[in-house]
């Protein structure tokens, strides 16, 4: 099984420099990408690279290192045996990324999204965008603010 | 073990739904931390109750329908040993959760929250709002609406 951290990384890298040969490796022939909030579901490479190709403005993209990036869910795993000997587990087959990526317009949104793994490739997104907003007002008393930049 | 983390969710979905902060109460860890993190906004357990109850919207009725809770990373998981047994694995800590709400204003957001858990409550939650939106792609590119 392939190592989630690893994988995510060069399926972002992949998808910010529009470096459609790496992407194409990582992703599964069986290949389906949903955004649940608009009800777009794109299926297979193709399909995916087109939309990334044709982005008004380039396609947004969370820039390389980008700290607040994370991997939900590539946690190690083991179980115990009847024996009481620790065997490790493969690698999850889904796990959640975690991005915040900047808009052409200047808006910067979280994007979410649950990806799933199958034969060492991505087969399966669903991507959730979540845009940045001011704390309401009549509960920013109530919280600690942590800044965003 | 048999912990069932969807209907963890499912409670602590319909108690904030109802707004039942006893039930919300048993659900959270002492050492609960929540975070929005399009806002920058993080709170204990007192204050996500408090935020509750104090939430804008005026008395309100409880709603009958509570949207369905998805459950990522849940999945039975085991292991075959060496003699070819076969073990159940150690629960996972770390979820994500999916939801929907419809807000006051009548706008409809999907919730997506990640969780952690210890001791079987929720330790720590961080919650993505994201709204539903009209494909900004038309029939021009080869997707279908799903």
């Amino acid at each position: 099984m392939a190592n989630v951290q690893d994988l995510y990384r060069r399926y972002a890298n992949a998808i910010a420099q529009l470096d459609f040969a790496t992407l194409e490796s990582i992703i599964h022939r069986d290949f389906v990408l949903d955004y649940p909030q608009s009800g777009e579901r794109f299926r297979g490479f193709a399909s995916f690279r087109a939309q990334l190709e044709n982005y008004p403005g380039g396609i947004p993209a969370a820039p390389a290192g980008d700290p607040t990036a994370k991997v939900v869910g590539d946690d190690d795993r083991w179980a115990m045996s009847p024996g009481y000997t620790v065997l490790p587990l493969a690698g999850p087959e889904r796990f959640t990324s975690i991005s915040r990526v900047p808009y052409p317009d200047g808006t910067r949104w979280w994007v979410v999204a649950i990806l799933t793994v199958k034969d060492d490739q991505i087969v399966q997104s669903e991507t959730y965008f979540a845009p940045e907003f001011d704390p309401p007002e009549w509960r920013k008393d109530m919280v600690e603010i942590v800044p965003r930049d | 073990m048999t912990f069932d983390a969807r209907q963890l969710f499912e409670r602590f979905a319909r108690a904030i739904s109802d707004r039942d902060v006893v039930t919300i109460r048993g659900l959270v860890h002492p050492d609960f931390v929540g975070f929005y993190p399009q806002s920058g906004e993080r709170f204990g357990s007192d204050l996500f109750v408090t935020q509750l109850e104090q939430y804008p919207t005026g008395p309100r009725e409880p709603v009958s329908d509570v949207p369905p809770v998805r459950v990522v990373s849940d999945d039975g998981r085991w292991v075959i040993t060496p003699a070819y047994t076969v073990v159940p694995l150690v629960e996972p800590s770390k979820y994500t959760a999916v939801t929907s709400a419809v807000y006051p204003d009548g706008s409809e957001w999907h919730i997506v929250i990640m969780v952690e858990l210890r001791e079987g409550l929720i330790y720590r939650s961080d919650s993505y709002f994201a709204p539903v939106l009209p494909a900004p792609l038309g029939d021009s590119m080869p997707s279908r609406r799903g």
